[in-house]
């Protein structure tokens, strides 16, 4: 249509289209003349009118008369049914609220709400009846009533409630700057009110501010729930549409909606819903936003949405208001952001965060258990809710690196890379390279059941595969997780394996060991205790194939607390592994894997080890090759071994003496000659960022430097480091502890501040990649630590532990064995710094845990009573001081003879500790049998040096008071001799020269 | 040696189970229509909110209607992304609800870009399409709001829809303005 002519060419349209057909042409003809274009033109559009047909015209819908309607309907004056409406007081996308006065039976003033969602009046009504009911037996104050329902005559639907005049409980609280404290009390009794609907059977579905009003009564505010049962008439579930074309208004947003709902198939909804909506109420309350941010929300796709309800584990509270804390969220309420991050840290935040758990089992199992626990928060009594423990932030990372208690110094091993997750790179990075190698391991695994007992693997196969498939997220809803899998397939084992109690026992195995994997020990035991009890009802519990289920079990049993058990237990599988390798021809591979896993764990001695190994080495090779990966591994560790042996003291690369083991000790020497050429051939075969590869690189590194040769020992951490970073990438949880190792050897080498800027890194990553409530913070946070506390960074090294001490709470619970030692281990360093009073009730909860969880003997006792003792002496308290340095004194002293080395360094550092404590509360006189037992102590285990000089003066002074001149003129020529190496000259200087020695 | 086969389990199950989730999503490509309630609501909320929502002038009532139609549709278009090129979608007859659906996304914009092509050629025409389609005028309706006779409104709208018709189903050539233009 050139533009010259388009009038024109549209007058000619016009009269041309209502000519009969047959006349256009000579029409046309006639009025375009030679003008061609012009005849293209109006033909081209003759042609289009007759194929347009219903083009553009919809006889059916008419928008303006439809909204309209809606006017009309909507407004003050006019009546629906028996209610007038008075006045409009709310309005959003649902519909409008109105005031409303119904005048029978009786005059009253309600709330009327009118639903104009595209929905089908009579279903809604239906609905609605159906739950009337159950609505009905619903009397509670802080929920108003729904009394009625209906249909408007425009076709809507309406409900009548109870009329609740209030201000949402988001903005109240905003409004009146209320205190915390407050806002929980506010909210207590909407958790009471909710669990009362649930015990009549109504779920809510919609909690939100806006239905969660405060409505002043006598000036008190009141809290009320408004809505209830309407949810779930309308059908209230977020539809595609609403999201994706910003038609927020139209359902709200699906800020408060729980992962079930989010999920389309939202049908399946049940109370936990609910209390994870009061979770980010809650959220809202005490940080001054949402979890997710609304703006993000608003702005998201579907599917983006949809996954950040599924996926995404918002901050913590505390988190949040710290990362806020420049704008203001919560903070129109006057608290500073570091006193309301601190507020929140803890309980509040586990509560919050237990609310607004994924996984519905891992909520509040009812609003009722929330309820209790903000209760038990405002009483200053312990909560329910423990930290949380995510699918894929594995526990195991570290748990794996035993935490061991220093005098006052506490340590973690970080050697045993055995129980390093593939799950965690899955989930968080997606290694391509693990997806196969997991693959590549399960088909092995697969391989070699089969060949063992092809029929019951095959079982065990199909009903895992069969419960793969059975979780079609087509059927469920998509937020099917490994775990809840894993829980369904524990759950129907039984029936369906009655008559085949092998197949029965290798399912329990398979789901237990996936357990440990996913660092829920508890059901780990369950399944893993449940196969070995129908492997014995066979009489097959000691075949070796079987073997390494004990020894899981005992694994598993470990990581609950439970370390007696799982000592005793490993005990048997040792000895049980250690007769097949005697005998059986087979399976010693198998019986190696048994051995050397529960080894590790049940402290077995070097020496036995080291001729375990080399036994297993050889028949390794012999069955499988000299390059076979396991051989390789074998000798590796066999190698490893030799230089264990090589001494009494065990080797630590962490022990807080220092070796003074000789080079050139000729089992130093086999042992890095094995150890290097495993390494090459490991390195050739296997590759570096294999787990067995840098374990091996690992103990050469600490080989290298308990001889003090800390270049070599360096630069092969270093190279393993950095390949493994090539191999894996940064976040694998090899390459970080291959980073680990690098920073160790740098601090064991005094260069604190490389390691400390490799542990930052691996911390940064850490945080990263698992999320800041992961559980390796604990190890990451434990090395900053000890490198603060070095550069002689106090506050620093107080902050890390004090991260260290939050992610074992979060991690373990707060009453678990690492919480425990995490406080002992900050109490040491608040009491240095002088924060007296947070140390005492640091340990006063970690000593009565304490003894709840290991035996009445053990070292640990004694080295948290001794912490106790210093830190009341510090507050003189010195009656109760001298009691716990009794106690600390008396087990050191018992623990001492059946000691190892290390140990007894310690248990004598104890010992005089608390000696001096004895001596300095109650004088040299009434302390001599604790300063002699002291003495003792240090004489076997420690250099003469301050700490000896003080005890002999103390001892002196004691026979000098007691007039046993004889006596005391022999600790006179002790310390003549001793007095030229020894500045120590007063008794309060005892005390310190002890906890100089003990650091 | 030391592996943990239920680490290697896990990892397994997890990747299956990530497999389907996939496909599962890829099986839930969208295809929603806006329902005609859900619509008018938005309009109504709309034109309540920015104060047009005023019956006393009928005419200037419906022109706002009209528009706040239009702008609905039109960011409901552009939020689910113009994926759908090509002809197919075009050549199906169209109303105001078919317009409202994910598959005619890219429809609905193409339509209005003619619309307003049309007005800048033929004004009077564009209007009567406008009312009439985004506003669901009647005749009668459209006559009054625009205040010009029936007959009109019944001729411009005739040939608007061929008009329209037309640039629809040619899109895929440069059109002719253009070329004049150009040259």
């Amino acid at each position: 249509m050139p533009p010259t002519r388009p009038v024109h060419a549209a007058d000619l349209f016009d009269h041309a289209v209502e000519l009969p057909p047959a006349e256009r042409e000579a029409y046309l003809t006639k009025a375009c003349g030679a003008d061609e274009a012009l005849r293209r033109e109006v033909e081209a559009l003759l042609t289009a009118e007759g194929e347009a047909g219903e083009f553009l015209s919809d006889p059916e819908f008419d928008p303006v008369r439809a909204v309209t309607q809606i006017a009309r309907e909507d407004s003050a004056g006019s009546r629906i049914g028996r209610y007038k409406l008075i006045e409009l007081i709310g309005e959003g996308g649902f519909g409008r609220v109105f005031l409303a006065e119904q005048d029978r039976p009786v005059r009253r003033r309600v709330a009327l709400k009118v639903i104009k969602l595209g929905m089908d009046t009579r279903e809604v009504i239906g609905r609605f009846s159906a739950e009337r009911q159950a609505l009905a037996m619903m009397d509670h104050p802080n929920i108003a009533r729904v009394l009625d329902a209906g249909a408007t005559d425009a076709g809507h639907p309406f409900f009548v409630m109870e009329l609740v005049r209030g201000t949402p409980i988001t903005q109240y609280c905003q409004q009146n700057r209320l205190s915390i404290r407050d806002r929980l009390q506010i909210f207590l009794p909407l958790c009471r009110a909710v669990q009362h609907a649930h015990q009549k059977g109504v779920i809510h579905r919609d909690l939100k501010p806006s239905n969660l009003l405060v409505t002043l009564l006598d000036g008190n505010p009141v809290s009320k729930i408004i809505d209830f049962g309407i949810a779930k008439a309308t059908h209230h579930r977020l539809t595609e549409e609403t999201i994706h074309t910003g038609f927020h208004t139209m359902l709200g947003t699906p800020t408060y909606m729980s992962p079930e709902q989010a999920t389309l198939s939202g049908e399946d909804v049940d109370t936990r819903t609910d209390v994870y909506s009061l979770g980010v109420v809650l959220y809202e309350l005490l940080t001054g936003t949402t979890p997710f941010d609304a703006a993000s929300i608003q702005n998201a796709t579907y599917a983006e949405v949809q996954r950040m309800i599924r996926d995404i584990d918002p901050p913590k509270p505390s988190t949040r208001v710290w990362s806020m804390r420049d704008t203001l969220g919560i903070n129109a309420a006057a608290v500073p952001p570091d006193q309301l991050r601190s507020l929140l840290r803890g309980e509040l935040d586990w509560i919050v965060m237990k609310c607004l758990e994924k996984q519905r089992s891992h909520r509040y199992d009812s609003s009722g258990a929330l309820a209790a626990d903000i209760e038990a928060f405002l009483a200053g009594k312990p909560v329910q809710a423990a930290p949380p423990s995510r699918v894929y932030r594995t526990r195991k990372f570290v748990q794996q690196h035993a935490i061991v208690m220093g005098a006052g110094a506490a340590t973690i091993t970080a050697m045993a890379a055995g129980l390093v997750i593939a799950v965690l790179a899955l989930q968080r990075l997606r290694v391509e390279q693990q997806h196969t190698l997991a693959e590549k391991h399960l088909a092995e695994r697969m391989r070699q059941e089969a060949t063992r007992a092809n029929d019951t693997a095959q079982a065990v196969n199909d009903f895992m595969n069969d419960m793969l498939s059975s979780a079609d997220p087509a059927q469920r809803g998509k937020s099917i997780t490994v775990e809840q899998l894993l829980e369904e397939a524990g759950e129907t084992i039984g029936p369906r394996f009655s008559d085949r109690p092998l197949v029965e026992a290798g399912v329990h195995e398979t789901i237990g060991r996936a357990f440990v994997g996913l660092g829920r020990s508890t059901e780990a035991v369950v399944h893993l205790q449940a196969a070995i009890d129908l492997r014995r009802t066979q009489g097959v519990e000691d075949e070796p194939a079987f073997l390494v289920n004990r020894a899981e079990l005992a694994i598993a049993l470990h990581n609950t607390g439970r370390f007696d058990e799982s000592r005793a237990l490993f005990e048997e599988v040792i000895d049980a592994a250690r007769k097949q390798l005697e005998s059986s021809d087979h399976d010693v591979v198998r019986a190696v894997d048994v051995l050397v896993r529960s080894a590790s764990y049940a402290g077995a001695s070097p020496r036995q080890l080291e001729q375990l190994f080399a036994k297993a080495a050889a028949r390794r090779m012999d069955l499988l090759g000299k390059d076979h990966p396991d051989t390789l591994a074998c000798r590796a560790t066999w190698g490893w071994y030799i230089a264990l042996s090589a001494d009494v003291r065990p080797v630590s690369m962490y022990s807080s003496e220092p070796s003074g083991m000789p080079a050139g000790n000729p089992a130093y020497q086999q042992a890095e000659q094995i150890m290097r050429e495993a390494y090459q051939e490991m390195l050739r075969v296997m590759g570096p960022g294999n787990k067995d590869t840098l374990r091996c690189s690992s103990r050469l590194g600490v080989l290298l430097a308990i001889q003090s040769r800390f270049s070599e020992a360096i630069a092969i951490a270093r190279d393993a480091a950095l390949a493994s970073e090539r191999a894996l990438g940064i976040a694998h949880p090899l390459t970080l502890n291959a980073y680990h190792d690098y920073a160790e050897l740098l601090r064991r080498d005094k260069q604190y501040e490389p390691a400390l800027q490799l542990q930052i890194r691996r911390d940064a990553v850490t945080v990263e990649m698992y999320g800041a409530d992961s559980n390796a913070v604990a190890g990451t946070s434990h090395s900053l630590a000890q490198l603060y506390e070095l550069l002689g960074q106090t506050d620093d090294a107080i902050d890390q532990y004090t991260r260290m001490l939050e992610s074992s709470r979060r991690q373990h619970g707060v009453d678990s064995i690492n919480a425990v030692f995490a406080e002992g281990a900050l109490a040491e360093r608040l009491l240095k710094r002088g924060d007296h009073d947070y140390a005492l009730s640091l340990v006063a909860h970690a000593l009565p845990a304490l003894r709840k969880q290991v035996r009445p003997g053990s070292h640990r006792i004694a080295e948290m009573a001794g912490l106790y003792a210093r830190i009341l002496l510090a507050l003189e308290r010195p009656d109760e001081a001298v009691l716990f340095a009794q106690e600390s004194l008396d087990i050191a002293t018992a623990a001492f003879a059946n000691a190892d080395h290390n140990l007894r360094n310690r248990l004598s550092q104890l010992s005089v500790r608390a000696a001096s404590i004895l001596a300095r509360v109650r004088g040299p006189v009434a302390a001599e049998a604790a300063l002699r037992t002291a003495l003792e102590q240090a004489d076997a285990q420690l250099k003469p040096g301050p700490v000896t000089v003080a005890l002999l003066r103390q001892l002196h002074e004691a026979c000098v008071l007691t007039g046993r001149t004889k006596e005391a003129d022999a600790f006179a020529a002790r310390l003549a001799g001793l007095e030229s190496m020894s500045a120590a000259s007063q008794p309060a200087e005892t005390l310190r020269a002890a906890d100089a020695a003990a650091e | 040696m030391e592996n943990h086969p239920g680490d290697e389990l896990t990892a397994a199950l997890y990747q299956q189970l990530m497999a389907m989730a996939r496909n599962r999503m890829a099986d839930e490509r969208s295809n929603h229509t806006l329902q005609p309630t859900a619509l008018v609501n938005e309009v109504y909320l709309r034109l309540q909110k920015e104060g047009r929502f005023d019956l006393s002038n009928k005419a200037r009532f419906f022109y706002a209607a009209a528009e706040a139609m239009r702008r609905i549709l039109i960011e409901h278009a552009r939020a689910r992304g113009r994926q759908k090129r090509g002809g197919a979608t075009r050549t199906v007859p169209i109303n105001l609800l078919d317009l409202a659906s994910d598959e005619h996304s890219d429809t609905i914009l193409i339509l209005d870009d003619a619309i307003c092509r049309l007005h800048e050629q033929a004004p009077q025409q564009a209007e009567v399409v406008r009312l009439r389609f985004y506003a669901g005028l009647s005749v009668d309706e459209t006559a009054k709001a625009m205040d010009i006779s029936e007959v009109t409104v019944k001729r411009a709208w005739r040939y608007a829809r061929a008009w329209l018709w037309r640039q629809m189903n040619e899109t895929d050539e440069l059109p002719p303005d253009v070329n004049v233009q150009s040259a």
